[in-house]
């Protein structure tokens, strides 16, 4: 089990999930069930933490992809060569090149000569964005006359790369407004437990930005779908798989942190410290007084300072989300080393800690135990344990992302 | 431009955002506590 796995087992919660959270809140719109309209907001703010690690893990299934065996290649076309003569007095194996066939990359390949002629010729890439079966070269080696063809094979196209690209942008709007719903969904529960209302406002803002990223959900599952099942891929998807435009979102805010690292990285590292300090100062002063201490300040107090901890997650998500972009491949495990001793699992254990730190934030938003906390009051044991289990993932997100280039070798 | 600058500006920009977005929840926070004790 790795994340490759684990992307392809969670990327159907949000789309399922959704559709039971978007059911939900819309039954307790109609029914004007507040119970309704809380589970529904719960619900879509579970979505969007278990989103970040689906949309994290998509890089890793996209790696393994990439790096499974000759015939399964991230290209768009499965090609194969042939030679037709091979040709006379090589005395050493001849210089194969590529040309034509609409390649946005040309095919690689290497000939094999035997008894003084050219015998095989292996395809090593299979190039990228082929449209038709390219030319083939052979020079060198001290012969002539080998000659060989290449042809394509469509329908044998087991992994397109543009199609993974699709997915990929589709996917990382998909989350920008899957995080901006379960934004607004934590705000409504917070509001109702201040005010035992939820504000009309933000019911219709939420309501408003799940169906859009439902729509967005559903149309980044089925580009999704379409990556390893050509037979359920219609034109529109396969035309979109092919428009540069619909894959370069991702790619766009890539090269902006990769391009434009002179500013923008260090920018999104020092909002991600002040987003940081946000939400560990929040934290700790919550965690700290439902632990025993500053029992003078009764817990509504606190409960006020609540979304200014969820504005410094904010922050970091979206900082966190830019460096993960521009350079997947520094968190995930590195190519050649699964298993190695060269990862950690310190990004891993972030992510893992982020959820369960993100569920942990709930139980002091919605429920009632903390609420009831009075000037004065002792808190239960329950609550005691919460508030340190707490404080000790904030702790541990903060160990790994801080580990990241000591134990995976980021950076 | 030096690029502390170019930094220190855009970090400064967004902190004011989120500023005025937690100022303004705090705000509406305040309002509606009031407005449903009466």
């Amino acid at each position: 089990m790795d994340l490759a796995h684990l992307h392809l087992i969670l990327n159907h919660f949000p789309t399922i999930g959704f559709v039971v959270g978007l059911g939900i809140f819309v039954l307790g719109l109609i029914g004007k069930s507040n119970d309704l309209k809380r589970t529904g907001l719960a619900v879509f703010l579970g979505i969007a933490l278990l989103s970040i690690p689906i949309y994290i893990s998509g890089y890793a299934a996209q790696q393994r992809i990439c790096q499974a065996p000759a015939d399964q290649p991230c290209s768009d076309a499965t090609l194969s060569a042939t030679v037709q003569s091979g040709g006379a007095g090589y005395t050493s194996a001849p210089v194969v090149a590529f040309s034509g066939g609409g390649c946005k990359a040309a095919p690689e390949g290497v000939a094999s000569i035997k008894a003084g002629a050219v015998r095989d010729l292996k395809l090593t890439y299979m190039g990228f964005g082929c449209t038709s079966a390219p030319q083939v070269a052979i020079s060198g080696g001290g012969g002539s006359g080998a000659a060989a063809n290449v042809s394509l094979a469509p329908e044998r196209v087991l992994v397109s790369k543009s199609m993974i690209e699709t997915h990929e942008s589709a996917a990382l709007g998909s989350l920008a407004f899957m995080e901006l719903t379960g934004a607004f969904a934590w705000l409504g529960l917070w509001q109702f437990r201040r005010n035992a209302r939820l504000s009309r406002a933000n019911l219709m803002m939420v309501l408003l930005l799940s169906l859009l990223t439902f729509g967005l959900m559903a149309r980044t599952s089925n580009l999704g779908g379409d990556i390893r099942h050509p037979e359920i891929r219609d034109a529109q998807e396969t035309a979109a798989a092919q428009t540069p435009s619909e894959q370069q979102f991702a790619r766009s805010l890539g090269a902006l942190m990769a391009g434009g690292k002179q500013w923008a990285w260090p920018v999104c590292e020092t909002l991600h410290f002040i987003g940081l300090c946000l939400l560990f100062g929040i934290a700790a002063v919550v965690d700290l007084r439902v632990l025993g201490w500053m029992k003078g300040v009764s817990f509504p107090t606190l409960h006020r300072l609540l979304p200014w901890g969820i504005l410094g997650f904010g922050v970091n998500l979206v900082t966190g989300m830019l460096f993960f972009v521009a350079d997947p491949g520094q968190y995930l495990p590195k190519s050649g080393y699964w298993g190695g001793n060269l990862y950690g699992g310190a990004f891993e254990w972030k992510m893992v800690l982020i959820l369960l730190a993100g569920l942990n934030m709930l139980y002091f938003t919605v429920f009632d135990t903390p609420w009831h906390l009075k000037a004065g009051d002792d808190a239960p044991m329950v609550s005691k344990l919460i508030a340190a289990s707490a404080l000790v993932m904030v702790f541990g997100v903060m160990f790994c992302g801080r580990m990241l280039p000591f134990l995976d070798m980021s950076f | 431009m030096s690029l502390a600058l170019a930094v220190s500006l855009v970090v400064v920009a967004v902190v004011v955002i989120v500023g005025a977005v937690g100022y303004w929840i705090d705000k509406s926070a305040e309002r509606d506590e009031r407005k449903w004790e009466h």
